[in-house]
C-alpha cells in the first residue's frame, strides 16, 4: 500500500512537472512611427530607445512579472496609416501603451482615435503644441520631446543671441508648421523682433528656391526653418545655390534630423550656416555615466556602432528610452496595464533619474510634457554627419 | 453623209477608214482603257488599303494621345505637392482640397471624374458629388505597389495613378470617364467611316459612325475590310476603323468617270479625225478624178492637171502629167514603130525560110553522116574478121598438120618404117595428101582475104573522108553518088568472102 502510494505520488509529480508552465502573457508596447518613409530614421531611433529600455526592464524581471514586448507598425508619415495602426493597437490585448512618433500631423490625426481607444500614447518625437495641449480630457497623450510652443521661442532666442533681428519663416504647410508659426510669431512679438517674411511649402515640394529668394528679398537676416528631412534638404539646396553673401543662416527645428537629411544635403550643408534644435547628445550628455551605460547597451544591441558619433538621431533614442522607463514606473506603480490606470499613474509618477534629465515631476494633470526649454540646445552637423551639440542645455548652465 | 457613198463596187475612203481604222482603234482604246482601269483600281485599292491602315493608326494615335493626356493629367494631379501634402495635413485636406477638386477639370473631358483616395482606396476628395472609394478592389492593391492602373470596359475607362511621397505610395488619383467621351474628339469626326474602340476582350467601348458608313458598312467590310491598331501606350485598347466605302470609292468612281470621259473624248476625236482626214483626202482626189475624166473624154493628151494642194497630191499630179507627156510621145512614135516592125517581120520571115532550108540541109548532112558512121561501125567487125581469117585459122591448121607429120617421121625413125600396105602406111599417105590440099586451100584463101581487106579498107577510107567532109554541103552530092557504089562493092565482097569461108570450113 505504501509502495502504491509512493508510486502514485511519483507519477503525479512527474505529470505536474512535465506540464508546460503557462507563463503570463507579455506586456505589449506598440510603436506607431515612420519606419520607411522620409523620416524613417526617426522611427528607427525611437525603436532603438524602446528596445534598449525593454531589454533593461526584461533583464530586471519585467513588469508585473511579465516580459515586455514591442510591436512595430509603420505609418510612413501618413495619418491614414497611423489611424489604421491605432485601430489595430486598440484591439490588441495586453497593450500597455503606444509610442507614436514623427510626425505631428499624424499624431494630430490620431488624437480622436487615441482617445476613442483610450490608448496611453507616448510621444518621443513630435513637437506640435496641440499634441499634448489637445483639449481631450482625460488626456491620454504624454510627451517627452520638444514642444513647439517652447521650440519657437528657443530658436528665436538663439538666433537673436547671434545678432539676428529680421527673420524669415520657412514652414511646412502642416499642423506642425502652423504650430511653429504661432509660437515663433508670438516669440518675435514678445521680443520685439521682426518677421520679415513667411513662406509655406508642401510636403513633396521639388524646389524652394523661389521661397528662399523671397525671404532674402524681404530683408530677412536669418531663416527659421520648420521642415522634415526631405523638404529640409530641398531648402538647404536652394540656399546653397545662392551666392555666398546671400546665403542666410538657418535655425531649424529638429525635424530635419529625422531622416537622411545629411546624406541628401551633405555638400550643401557645408555651404550653409545651419543650426538646429536638439535635446540630447552622447557627445556631451547631461549625465555621462548614464549615457555611457546607455551607449554600451546600444553597442551591444546594435553592432557596428563604434563611437557615439555613429548613433543617429540620438535625441529620439534617448526620449524613447526615458519614456519607456517612465511607463514602466507607471505600470509598476499602478500594478496593472489597464490603460486608464496607467494614464492616471503617469500623471502622478515619482521623480526618476532619466538619461536626459532628472524628472522631478515628469507629468502632471494638465502638463503632459516632460521636457522644457531648459532641456533644449543647438547643434550642428560635423563633416561626417555627426550631430555635435553647441554648448550646454540651459538646465545645465 | 457626204463621202460615205460608195464608188463603184468598193467603199468610200471615209467608210473604209471608219471600218479599218475606227473599229480597231475603238477596240484598242477600250482594251487599253479597261487595262488602265484594272491597274488603276488595283493601285488605288492598294493605296487605299495603306491609307486606311494609316488612318487606323492615326485614329489609334489620336485616342492614345487623348488617353495619354488624361493619364498625364492624373499624374500631374497626383504629383501636385498640395495633393501630396493633403495626404499628411488634415487641415489642407479639409480646407483646400474641396475647392481645388471642385474646380478640377480635364480640358476636353469635363465629365471626367477625378478622385483622390488614400492608401486603402478610401475617398479623400473628388470633383464629383458621388465620391465613392475603391476599398477592397483588387486593382487598387496594384496601384499601391506604385503601378499605374488602366481598366477599360464599355461602361467606364479608369486610369489610376499612385500618389507617392519619398518613393512610397500613399494614395491615388483616379480619373474615370465613359468611353463615349471619345466620340466628341473633333479629330475623330473627320474620318468618314466607323471608328470603334475595343477592349482586351473585344468588347466595344464606343463607336463613332459617319453617316455614310452605316448604310454601306457591309460593302465596306466586304471590300475594304477593317483596320485594327492597338493604342501605343494602352495596349488593352484597340482602335478599329471601318472606312466608309462610299467615301473610299469616291476616288475610284471619279477615276471611272474620268476614264469613261476620256474614252468618249478619245473616240469622238478619233471619229472627227477620221472624218476630217477623209474629207481632206477625198476632196483633192475627187478633183483629180474629175480632171482625169475630162482628159479622157477630150482625148487631149496636151492637157495637164494643176499641181496644187498637199505635196502628195502635187507629186501625184506631177507624175500624172509626166505620164500624159510620155503617153503623147508614145502615140507619135507608134506609127514609125509599126513600119519598122513590118520590115523587120518580112526580113525575119525571109531569114526564117533560109534558116529552115539550111537547117534541112544541115540535118540531112547530119543524117547522112550518122548513116555513114553507122556503116563504118558495121565494117569494123568485117575488117577484123577478115584479118583473123587471114592470119589465123587455116594457117594454124596447116602448121599443126606439119608438126604432126614431123612427129610421125621422127617416130618412124625410132620405131622403124611402117610397112607398105600397113594401116600406118595408109594413114601416113592420107595425111600427106591432106596436107597438100590444105596448103592449096590456104593459098587461095589468103588471096581472097587480101582482096576482101583491100575493099574494106577502101570503103573505110571513103567513110573517113565522107565524115570529115560531111559538113560541107558541096560534098554531099558526091557522097550520095558514092554510096550506092560502095554499097554494091561491099555487098559483093562480103558475099564472096562469106562463101569462101563457108567452103573452107567444110
Amino acid at each position: 500500500m505504501r509502495t502504491l502510494s509512493l508510486t502514485a505520488s511519483a507519477v503525479i509529480f512527474l505529470l505536474v512537472t512535465a506540464m508546460p508552465i503557462r507563463s503570463a502573457p507579455s506586456i505589449v508596447i506598440g510603436l506607431d512611427a515612420d519606419m520607411s518613409s522620409g523620416s524613417a530614421r526617426s522611427g528607427e531611433a525611437i525603436r532603438r530607445g524602446i528596445v534598449l529600455a525593454i531589454e533593461e526592464i526584461n533583464r530586471s524581471g519585467g513588469l508585473l512579472g511579465r516580459q515586455l514586448k514591442l510591436v512595430v507598425k509603420d505609418h510612413r508619415g501618413n495619418p491614414a496609416r497611423g489611424i489604421d495602426n491605432l485601430a489595430a493597437f486598440g484591439k490588441m490585448q495586453n497593450l500597455a501603451a503606444v509610442v507614436g512618433g514623427l510626425h505631428t500631423p499624424v499624431v494630430m490625426a490620431e488624437l480622436p482615435h487615441i482617445h476613442q481607444y483610450r490608448l496611453v500614447f507616448l510621444v518621443p518625437w513630435a513637437a506640435g503644441a496641440a499634441i499634448t495641449d489637445n483639449g481631450y480630457s482625460p488626456n491620454f497623450v504624454f510627451r517627452l520631446s520638444v514642444n513647439d510652443s517652447l521650440a519657437g521661442p528657443f530658436l528665436v532666442d538663439e538666433a537673436a543671441r547671434r545678432g539676428h533681428r529680421r527673420f524669415g519663416l520657412l514652414l511646412e504647410q502642416t499642423a506642425w508648421g502652423r504650430s511653429n508659426y504661432q509660437s515663433i510669431k508670438s516669440a518675435l512679438g514678445v521680443r520685439g523682433l521682426h518677421l520679415a517674411n513667411l513662406q509655406w511649402f508642401h510636403w513633396g515640394v521639388s524646389t524652394l528656391a523661389d521661397k528662399v529668394s523671397a525671404l532674402e528679398a524681404a530683408g530677412a537676416d536669418a531663416i527659421l526653418l520648420v521642415a522634415n528631412a526631405p523638404e529640409g534638404a530641398t531648402a538647404i539646396e536652394a540656399l546653397a545655390e545662392l551666392p555666398p553673401h546671400r546665403r542666410l543662416p538657418v535655425y531649424a527645428h529638429w525635424g530635419i534630423t529625422g531622416g537622411r537629411f545629411f546624406d541628401a544635403a551633405r555638400e550643401n550643408i557645408a555651404k550653409v550656416d545651419l543650426y538646429f534644435l536638439q535635446t540630447f547628445s552622447f557627445l556631451d550628455p547631461p549625465f555621462p555615466a548614464r549615457a555611457e551605460h546607455m551607449f554600451q547597451l546600444y553597442q551591444k544591441s546594435f553592432p557596428g556602432v563604434q563611437s557615439q558619433t555613429d548613433v543617429f538621431a540620438p535625441a529620439g533614442t534617448a526620449h524613447a528610452y526615458d519614456l519607456i522607463h517612465l511607463l514602466a514606473q507607471a505600470v509598476a506603480k499602478a500594478g496593472t496595464i489597464e490603460r486608464a490606470a496607467v494614464r492616471r499613474t503617469l500623471e502622478t509618477l515619482p521623480p526618476m533619474q532619466g538619461l536626459l534629465k532628472h524628472y522631478a515631476t515628469p507629468f502632471a494633470s494638465g502638463h503632459h510634457d516632460a521636457l522644457g526649454m531648459e532641456d533644449f540646445r543647438l547643434a550642428r552637423y560635423d563633416r561626417q554627419g555627426a550631430i555635435v551639440p553647441m554648448g550646454k542645455p540651459r538646465a545645465e548652465r | 453623209m457626204a463621202g460615205m457613198e460608195t464608188t463603184g463596187k468598193g467603199l468610200s475612203l471615209r467608210s473604209r477608214t471608219l471600218l479599218q481604222v475606227l473599229l480597231p482603234a475603238v477596240l484598242v482604246i477600250l482594251a487599253v482603257g479597261l487595262w488602265v482601269r484594272a491597274v488603276a483600281h488595283r493601285t488605288v485599292q492598294e493605296e487605299m488599303g495603306r491609307r486606311q491602315s494609316l488612318h487606323a493608326k492615326h485614329i489609334a494615335d489620336i485616342i492614345d494621345t487623348q488617353m495619354d493626356f488624361i493619364a498625364a493629367a492624373a499624374v500631374n494631379v497626383a504629383r501636385n505637392d498640395l495633393i501630396v501634402n493633403s495626404l499628411i495635413d488634415l487641415t489642407a485636406r479639409e480646407i483646400y482640397l474641396p475647392p481645388f477638386f471642385n474646380s478640377l477639370k480635364i480640358p476636353g473631358f469635363p465629365e471626367a471624374i477625378i478622385r483622390m483616395t488614400d492608401y486603402r482606396g478610401r475617398p479623400i476628395a473628388s470633383n464629383n458629388w458621388n465620391n465613392t472609394g475603391y476599398q477592397d478592389q483588387p486593382w487598387y492593391a496594384e496601384v499601391m505597389k506604385g503601378h499605374r492602373h488602366i481598366s477599360v470596359s464599355p461602361e467606364i475607362i479608369r486610369i489610376a495613378t499612385p500618389i507617392q511621397y519619398f518613393g512610397k505610395t500613399e494614395g491615388a488619383v483616379t480619373v474615370e470617364f465613359e468611353p463615349e467621351v471619345f466620340r466628341r474628339i473633333p479629330a475623330l469626326q473627320s474620318f468618314s467611316g466607323r471608328i470603334t474602340m475595343e477592349d482586351g476582350q473585344g468588347r466595344r467601348l464606343f463607336a463613332v459612325d459617319a453617316s455614310p458608313s452605316e448604310k454601306s458598312a457591309g460593302r465596306a467590310d466586304a471590300v475594304l475590310g477593317t483596320y485594327r491598331h492597338a493604342l501605343p501606350h494602352f495596349s488593352d485598347i484597340t482602335a478599329v476603323y471601318t472606312p466608309a466605302v462610299d467615301a473610299a470609292f469616291t476616288q475610284l468612281e471619279g477615276l471611272d468617270n474620268f476614264m469613261i470621259g476620256a474614252l468618249v473624248v478619245n473616240l469622238l476625236s478619233l471619229l472627227s479625225g477620221v472624218l476630217l482626214n477623209a474629207r481632206i483626202v477625198s476632196a483633192p482626189l475627187k478633183r483629180f478624178a474629175a480632171r482625169i475624166t475630162a482628159i479622157t473624154a477630150s482625148k487631149n493628151l496636151n492637157a495637164a492637171i494643176d499641181e496644187e494642194g498637199p505635196s502628195e497630191y502635187r507629186t501625184v499630179a506631177r507624175a500624172f502629167n509626166i505620164l500624159l507627156a510620155e503617153l503623147q510621145t508614145s502615140t507619135i512614135s507608134r506609127q514609125q514603130l509599126e513600119h519598122i516592125i513590118k520590115e523587120k517581120t518580112t526580113a525575119l520571115e525571109t531569114a526564117q525560110h533560109e534558116l529552115v532550108r539550111k537547117a534541112f540541109q544541115a540535118g540531112r548532112a547530119q543524117l547522112s553522116g550518122m548513116i555513114l558512121h553507122n556503116i563504118g561501125n558495121l565494117m569494123t567487125p568485117l575488117k577484123v574478121h577478115g584479118d583473123q581469117l587471114k592470119s589465123h585459122d587455116a594457117l594454124k591448121l596447116v602448121c599443126h598438120g606439119k608438126s604432126i607429120l614431123r612427129e610421125l617421121f621422127k617416130a618412124q625413125k625410132t620405131t622403124g618404117a611402117p610397112t607398105e600396105g600397113s594401116r600406118e602406111m595408109q594413114l601416113l599417105t592420107d595425111l600427106k595428101r591432106l596436107m597438100t590440099f590444105l596448103n592449096k586451100v590456104e593459098t587461095r584463101r589468103k588471096q581472097q582475104i587480101n582482096k576482101l581487106n583491100d575493099q574494106i579498107n577502101a570503103i573505110d577510107d571513103l567513110l573517113i573522108l565522107q565524115q570529115s567532109q560531111m559538113a560541107t554541103p558541096l560534098m554531099h552530092n558526091e557522097i550520095e553518088h558514092l554510096l550506092p557504089i560502095v554499097a554494091g562493092k561491099v555487098h559483093t565482097s562480103t558475099n564472096n568472102a562469106t562463101t569462101a569461108m563457108h567452103r573452107e570450113k567444110k
